[in-house]
């Protein structure tokens, strides 16, 4: 209501005839022609233009001016003289507490068309400059008026926020990758340790359930042979069982897959204010090496052809090795049969290798190598027992031991 | 305001993104971000003071994440953090020019205040 108040009252002061303006009242939308770029905003009250008809002396009784805020006004709208038009339009363009004070202000001064043009668009000024009956009072309060008014809603304030908010898009890139990058690392590095737990679980639960099966077998086999009514059949389990005995005591040779070891000291001296510990190969680098390999699943085992079983021992003596009693001196090879897994677990991380470091690096030999075809010869030591006393494992005595260990 | 959700839609770019940001790159990411924030922050307060060129700021945004990482290689090379002159820098820059944004969002304020519009007339 307000601004159509302001239209009226500034078509009245300006124009001659009384019936331009009630033309113009009469016909008069909300919209206004504009000069065309500038964003105003519009007033909505199209109901009030018959009010501002009637009411056009008396503008100054515009408290409630509803302004509402819109885009462009439409171009070509139906006010009367085209000269007060482009004057309109710099005074709808300012905002609703500028214009409720300017229009108190522009009924003072009768032609304080200039006031109420305080725009921020350089057009706004242009206009004004071309409607004639400018005041510079007025016109300086505008600029100031401007310059505080920072609320505008013209695009041009706005024209900074959209290369910053591009260029804020691209440091977002930049840092959600390397969010994901550092975090995606640190979860699976938990997970997977997890899982490895787990399994490690499964697969013992696993093995005790099979060493079970493999206590009942046996024990199902004793039976089996005593109840076997021919002799035959007797003799055959016997002698299958005596060969079967001979190969697990180590006393056959064996045949297969495998890996083979060899190491040798280092041709070096060790200067004088070194200890020469790391310059040579010892009984308990061969230890580590032959429980490595029991470990990894080895099913023979010797060390320069000296065959390791149950009773076999790797002795130092002097600057040689004592194995089975036998003296041995480097170099040493250490041959085993069993899958290619031997030589992973040998080159394990932490494992054999790395402990055998020091000895490399003064210059000490260690080499490994799978075959397909690995020879070892039987076990030729002395079998037998003076003090102890074989008896079998029964379901009474398992009971016991096992109440024992626990 | 368009800014945050710029860098809020860069953000969700990022992280969705299949990531393929080698690890090399992590410090050299890490400085020329702080760099390109301030370049940003100091755009913002020259926009919000009406004294924004589009020219400056494109070409002080590029220049100082280059600059920045440049620091960083060659701290690398020579095995001094110069990196961290570049970060002291920055995050000074960064806090001062988000004071004067602060003062400048109060000042607007309370200058469009009518009171203060009508005794300014």
């Amino acid at each position: 209501m307000g601004i159509v108040n302001l239209v009226m009252e500034i078509q009245d002061l300006s124009a001659v005839n009384a019936e331009e303006q009630s033309s113009a009242s009469s016909s008069a939308k909300p919209a206004v022609s504009l000069p065309p770029g500038v964003v105003v905003s519009a007033v909505s009250a199209s109901s009030s233009t018959p009010e501002a008809e009637d009411s056009a002396a008396d503008a100054d009784a515009d408290g409630d001016s509803h302004m509402s805020a819109a885009g462009v006004l439409p171009a070509g709208s139906v006010s009367g003289a085209p000269d007060v038009d482009a004057l309109v339009a710099p005074i709808a363009s300012a905002l609703a507490n500028v214009v409720a004070n300017v229009a108190n202000a522009a009924n003072a001064a009768n032609t304080n068309t200039n006031t109420v043009s305080t725009g921020s668009a350089n057009s706004v000024n242009g206009a004004e400059g071309g409607a004639g009956s400018a005041q510079p009072s007025a016109a300086d309060k505008a600029q100031t008026l401007e310059h505080h008014n920072k609320r505008s809603l013209s695009k041009y304030a706005h024209s900074w926020q959209v290369p910053v908010a591009l260029a804020c898009i691209l440091l977002g890139i930049m840092v959600g990758l390397q969010y994901r990058s550092q975090a995606g690392k640190g979860d699976l590095q938990i997970d997977d340790r997890r899982k490895l737990v787990e399994l490690v679980r499964t697969m013992e639960s696993e093995r005790n359930k099979m060493s079970n099966e493999l206590k009942e077998t046996r024990a199902h086999m004793v039976e089996l042979e005593e109840s076997a009514g021919k002799r035959e059949q007797v003799s055959k389990q016997l002698q299958d069982q005596l060969v079967r005995s001979r190969i697990e005591a180590g006393l056959t040779g064996m045949k297969g897959p495998g890996v083979v070891v060899s190491m040798n000291d280092s041709p070096r001296t060790a200067p004088a204010s070194e200890d020469n510990y790391f310059y040579i190969v010892h009984d308990v680098d061969l230890t580590a090496l032959v429980n490595e390999l029991w470990a990894a699943g080895a099913e023979a085992i010797c060390v320069n052809e000296q065959r390791i079983v149950t009773r076999s021992s790797i002795r130092c003596v002097g600057p040689a090795v004592l194995v089975n009693g036998v003296r041995l001196t480097a170099p040493y090879v250490v041959k085993a049969i069993g899958s290619k897994d031997l030589e992973t677990a040998l080159r394990m991380p932490g494992g054999f290798l790395n402990s055998m470091a020091p000895l490399i690096s003064k210059g000490g030999e260690v080499k490994m190598n799978s075959m397909q075809e690995v020879v070892i010869p039987p076990y030729e030591g002395s079998n037998s027992f003076r003090y102890g006393q074989s008896f079998e494992k029964t379901a009474e005595n398992t009971a016991t031991d096992e109440k024992d260990s626990k | 305001m368009i800014v945050i959700l710029g860098l809020a839609l860069g953000l969700i770019i990022g992280l969705v993104f299949p990531y393929q940001m080698p690890t090399i790159a992590a410090k050299y990411v890490s400085v020329a971000f702080l760099a390109g924030l301030d370049s940003v922050i100091g755009a913002t307060r020259a926009g919000l003071e009406g004294k924004f060129r589009l020219g400056v700021f494109v070409s002080g945004f590029f220049t100082n994440l280059l600059l920045a990482a440049s620091l960083t290689w060659m701290g690398d090379c020579l095995g001094v953090e110069i990196y961290q002159a570049a970060n002291v820098t920055f995050g000074m820059r960064i806090f001062l020019n988000l004071g004067y944004i602060r003062r400048d969002l109060l000042n607007q304020g309370e200058s469009s205040s009518p009171l203060n519009d009508l005794m300014n007339m």
